[in-house]
């Protein structure tokens, strides 16, 4: 559950994501069905041509994100060929399955005991999310997602 | 901002302006005075250091992290920062975890 704290905290560090300079790789929009949640359609650096739109939602801003990709006609959220394959993405499951996100912890409670795999929470999330899928993207990105 | 002033008596050419993001962190890393001699892995050494990171075994696993510069993993850490930042006086990098996935 958001609280006033975090919804301050999430339209300060919105306007602090889009100043940053790798901003300019993306386009951000606010996911307003949600308190704390965003749209960021990013590409990898190896595949300029193929762009992908990340939902990324917080259901507690110190907890692990959502990461859904949408396509980008119908809105889905379990299309496969709307997930880019990178390290730790599973398209066919419509989840990332990795230590910064909701679904991997779901997966993976286990997680949560080690000082290993635990979720540290970052100073600021939403640069964080977005830094680490392009850097995954640009760096383990190996095309586009199948049914 | 963090800024860490060394080498102060370096003559400026021998000098560039380092900036160096680690995504969980709000505030960069900045060197203005980093040597252009310097090694990615005497920076890596410094950046570690700065956000109080430790790599090597811990709880479940073996912490690991990455240099990114213009968003590629830099594998050949001997490199000078000289050596990348062929243009300008300036070189920003991004510190990154592995994370693991399931």
């Amino acid at each position: 559950m958001a609280t006033e704290f975090d919804l301050m905290l999430f339209e300060q560090h919105l306007a602090e994501t889009l100043e940053l300079p790798a901003a300019a790789r993306w386009s951000i929009e606010r996911d307003k069905s949600v308190p704390l949640g965003l749209f960021a359609t990013l590409h990898p650096r190896t595949a300029p041509q193929e762009f992908y739109k990340a939902r990324i939602r917080w259901k507690d801003y110190c907890t692990p994100f959502s990461l859904k990709f949408i396509n980008m006609e119908t809105g889905s959220d379990t299309d496969a060929c709307a997930w880019p394959n990178f390290e730790g993405s599973r398209p066919q499951a419509f989840l990332a399955c990795t230590t910064f996100t909701e679904e991997g912890h779901g997966l993976h409670p286990e997680w949560e005991q080690s000082a290993f795999n635990r979720y540290k929470t970052p100073e600021q999330p939403q640069i964080f999310a977005l830094l680490t899928l392009q850097h995954l993207l640009d760096n383990t990105y190996q095309g586009r997602g199948h049914p | 901002m963090n800024d860490i002033v060394s080498g102060g008596n370096a003559a400026n050419e021998d000098t560039l302006v380092l900036r160096a993001r680690y995504a969980p962190a709000k505030q960069p890393f900045v060197d203005p005075h980093t040597a252009i001699s310097e090694t990615l892995q005497s920076v890596k050494s410094r950046l570690l250091s700065h956000f109080k990171l430790t790599e090597g075994s811990v709880d479940g696993g073996n912490k690991s992290y990455q240099l990114s510069f213009e968003d590629i993993v830099q594998t050949d850490l001997s490199v000078t920062v000289g050596s990348l930042a062929k243009h300008g006086k300036q070189l920003e990098l991004l510190l990154v975890e592995q994370f693991t996935q399931g």
